[in-house]
């Protein structure tokens, strides 16, 4: 089970609203390589993982990207507070502020709806493993891509933390996928799911 | 690896946890009522007492438990795997 700790893992003290750049952020809760999808994803992973050090990982890397969602949360609630009409207008915010008004929901940058369909539980070490590698880099290069837009150094600093922590699930995710493999039969690498098939 | 764990300092913990799980959903609603708030700070005492009892018998309940020289963390079995 979960208990919440009632503090950021890393601070968020923005001054400044902004709700251009938060439509934009907004795409790292509820966008198709955002943290909403990346703890659903390990998480459920873990159940088919045969492999117990892996299993810690997808833990504790899922559970890392519940903190995040957290994160991303304050950044948006921060970058919308105090906000006037026109500000809501010039922002292009107004579609969304129609629907949720200042509350936080999922949505991509373009404003849809978080989907399970981001994500994958294959039941299989090496297929799941590859994709969260690849969701990783996925989401260090969303992340990169909203610090062009940011010139706000209050919200530029958690967002680099949040890009630099995509670069370390990378590599343990990395740890994770030598583990499985060194665990397969050099002979028979890719023949068989060891989740499943029986050697 | 796999450990053996102790079934029932695991159930007694259980039923502590979700005491106190229940009472504080109780309290964030009637912050004000002592007689919670007493019941509560017991239950949390029942519970430090058997806190390095679950750990030897069960294992880190978090990875801040791991107080030996091996990472114990990642021994099986995950609160999924059950016996069969």
């Amino acid at each position: 089970m979960w208990i919440y700790e009632k503090k950021l893992q890393y601070p968020v003290n923005i001054k400044t609203p902004n709700p251009a750049l938060a439509k934009l952020i907004m795409t790292q809760l509820g966008g198709p390589d955002g943290e909403m999808g990346a703890s659903t994803r390990y998480l459920f992973q873990r159940y088919s993982m045969p492999y117990s050090e892996v299993v810690g990982i997808l833990t504790d890397i899922g559970t890392e990207e519940l903190a995040h969602q957290e994160i991303v949360s304050a950044i948006i609630h921060q970058l919308t507070r105090n906000l006037t009409p026109e500000q809501i207008q010039d922002g292009g915010f107004a579609p969304y502020f129609v629907d949720h008004t200042t509350g936080i929901y999922p949505v991509s940058a373009s404003g849809e709806p978080f989907t399970a369909a981001y994500t994958q539980s294959t039941g299989d070490p090496i297929a799941d493993l590859s994709e969260d590698l690849a969701a990783e880099q996925k989401a260090r290069l969303t992340y990169d891509n909203i610090l062009r837009f940011c010139d706000d150094r209050d919200v530029a600093d958690p967002i680099r933390f949040l890009r630099e922590r995509e670069v370390v699930h990378f590599q343990r995710f990395g740890d994770g996928m030598r583990i499985v493999q060194d665990a397969l039969d050099y002979k028979n690498f890719y023949a068989y799911n060891p989740a499943f098939d029986k050697k | 690896m796999m450990t053996r764990i102790n079934k029932d300092v695991l159930k007694r913990m259980q039923q502590i946890d979700f005491a106190i799980w229940e009472t504080a959903l109780y309290l964030d609603g009637h912050p004000e009522n002592k007689q919670a708030l007493n019941y509560y700070k017991k239950l949390i005492a029942m519970r430090d007492e058997m806190k390095n009892d679950y750990r030897k018998e069960v294992g880190p309940a978090t990875h801040r438990d791991v107080k030996c020289d091996r990472w114990t963390w990642i021994d099986e079995p995950w609160p999924w795997q059950n016996e069969v």
